[in-house]
């Protein structure tokens, strides 16, 4: 579903990916491991298509994607689900707003959006603070929002960048727990992580990068 | 694959309610850009009007030969009618000439003459806009050589003081609107843009979520133009209440005209929708 051929991506400062190639499958639970600036996010952002290889070809879902037009790029990353280090809840909104506005974006009418992020809300049991304002959550709730704003339009992959930050250990098990059992719903997940450890037994496979290079994997390596 | 408007719509008008101190600030420059073009528009418009009532009441005055007999009158109005269709021609006999001259001089007069003195004349006046110095000066070499006419009166220096008026009031009006246009442009967008970089994590995070360009700018553009057009309506009303204030309290009889000041509306939509554009368009780069 996602492969990486021969990825490089340099940025200004000298940090990025070089040639990096793996491949995740449908279903698959990925980690990626390494120190900061090893290059975790850089993939992320290859995958979302923030960033386009300089060399190399980055295929998702069939199609390399090494130059897409803004309306593909939209399309493709509606079917994405992204959660950000600093989970990027627009302060300005209820919690409710928050984990709706992919919804909207994507067309949806105004009854399944409520429909859909209530549900959402619910299952990760933010049901009391859909009119919260992020800056009314704890870190673990915040990681949480985040986390129900990334998965309730369905996606076929979820990146998730850091989702154990800033949290402590009983929230970061509840978020390993929820992505267990998002990724046991046939999600793929590939999450980049300082502490892979905190995903033994649920994670399939650790990509572990090393500045810019693929270190070692358990699996994934084309 | 199209902006949806339900979203480009809700994100517009949100995004207003969202940082109300910036909505305040955009809304208050667009204000001041819309009160500021319509104070200079409105300013030149009452100028003009007030030049065009001054010079509608001017007249000149032919005055008769008193050899004429009075009988041939009538047809020397028609001839002076036919010289001309814009011009109009007024008859005042002797006897109308010395009614008016005693009522605004003297009623006595009359009483120690033995005879009216005064000639009989005819009153022309001229639409404004044929109304010039040199059109005046061409009037009065044409008159002069009509048989039965003595002599044409006129005041050529207010006449001129008029006209070079109302050119000075176009001159400056253009001048001074062109600058207060650019100057509202400039306020607008600038308040606009202001506004809405200070929504870019929300539009960097809605890109990244699959909005499309062109539904981002579609939402900003409509944030532009919904502040913009509250600034002109509050611009408008600003000026209303200015104008009230003023023949009321000020100079009762002024008589200002704001035609069309709801004009003001859409044409503050137009200057803050550039701002929007503008202010999005930095945030839509890959």
């Amino acid at each position: 579903m996602i492969r990486f051929l021969k990825v490089t991506h340099q940025h200004a400062n000298g940090r990025g990916v070089e040639d990096v190639s793996f491949a995740l499958e449908r279903g698959d639970f990925a980690l990626l491991a390494g120190h900061t600036g090893a290059g975790k996010t850089t993939i992320l952002r290859l995958i979302y298509l923030d960033l386009l290889p300089q060399s190399g070809q980055v295929m998702i879902e069939g199609k390399f994607r090494h130059a897409v037009n803004p309306h593909e790029r939209a399309l493709l990353r509606r079917k994405m689900g992204i959660v950000f280090p600093e989970s990027r809840l627009l302060p300005d909104r209820t919690i409710f707003e928050n984990v709706a506005l992919p919804l909207r974006i994507s067309g949806e009418s105004s009854h399944r959006v409520h429909l859909l992020a209530n549900r959402m809300l619910y299952r990760f049991g933010l049901q009391k603070r859909v009119n919260s304002r992020p800056g009314e959550l704890s870190s673990g709730e915040q990681k949480k929002a985040a986390l129900a704003r990334a998965l309730v339009v369905r996606p076929f992959i979820l990146l998730a960048d850091e989702p154990l930050t800033n949290i402590d250990a009983q929230a970061g098990a509840e978020i390993v727990e929820l992505l267990r059992q998002v990724n046991a719903e046939g999600t793929t997940i590939l999450a980049a992580t300082h502490q892979p450890q905190a995903f033994d037994g649920v994670a399939r496979f650790t990509l572990r990068l090393k500045e810019g290079r693929l270190a070692s994997a358990g699996g994934g390596i084309l | 694959m199209r902006p949806r408007l339900s979203f480009v719509l809700r994100e517009g008008w949100q995004g207003i309610r969202r940082n109300a101190f910036h909505s305040f600030t955009a809304v208050a420059a667009a204000t001041l850009a819309c009160g500021m073009l319509g104070f200079f528009y409105y300013a030149g418009l009452n100028l003009q009007r007030l030049a065009g009532t001054l010079l509608r009441q001017f007249q000149f005055e032919a005055f008769i030969s008193p050899g004429l007999p009075e009988d041939q009158h009538p047809t020397l109005l028609r001839q002076l009618q036919a010289m001309n269709s814009r011009w109009t021609v007024t008859y005042v006999s002797r006897a109308e000439a010395a009614a008016r001259f005693a009522a605004e001089f003297d009623p006595d007069l009359f009483n120690v003459l033995d005879e009216n003195p005064l000639p009989a004349s005819f009153r022309l006046t001229l639409p404004p806009d044929y109304l010039r110095p040199d059109s005046a000066q061409a009037l009065v070499q044409r008159l002069g050589a009509v048989e039965g006419l003595e002599e044409l009166v006129y005041d050529p220096h207010l006449l001129a003081l008029i006209h070079n008026g109302r050119q000075r009031v176009a001159r400056w009006g253009a001048f001074l609107g062109g600058a207060a246009l650019l100057l509202a442009l400039g306020l607008t967008w600038n308040a606009v843009r202001l506004k809405i970089e200070a929504q870019r994590e929300a539009i960097h995070l809605m890109g990244l979520m699959g909005a499309t360009p062109e539904t981002l700018r579609g939402a900003y553009l409509v944030q532009g133009a919904i502040l913009g057009m509250m600034g002109g309506a509050c611009g408008a009303a600003l000026l209303s209440v200015a104008a009230v204030v003023l023949q009321t309290q000020l100079a009762p009889g002024l008589g200002l005209a704001l035609p069309h000041l709801w004009l003001l509306i859409p044409l503050g939509g137009l200057l803050g929708m550039p701002g929007g554009l503008l202010a999005v368009g930095r945030y839509l780069k890959l």
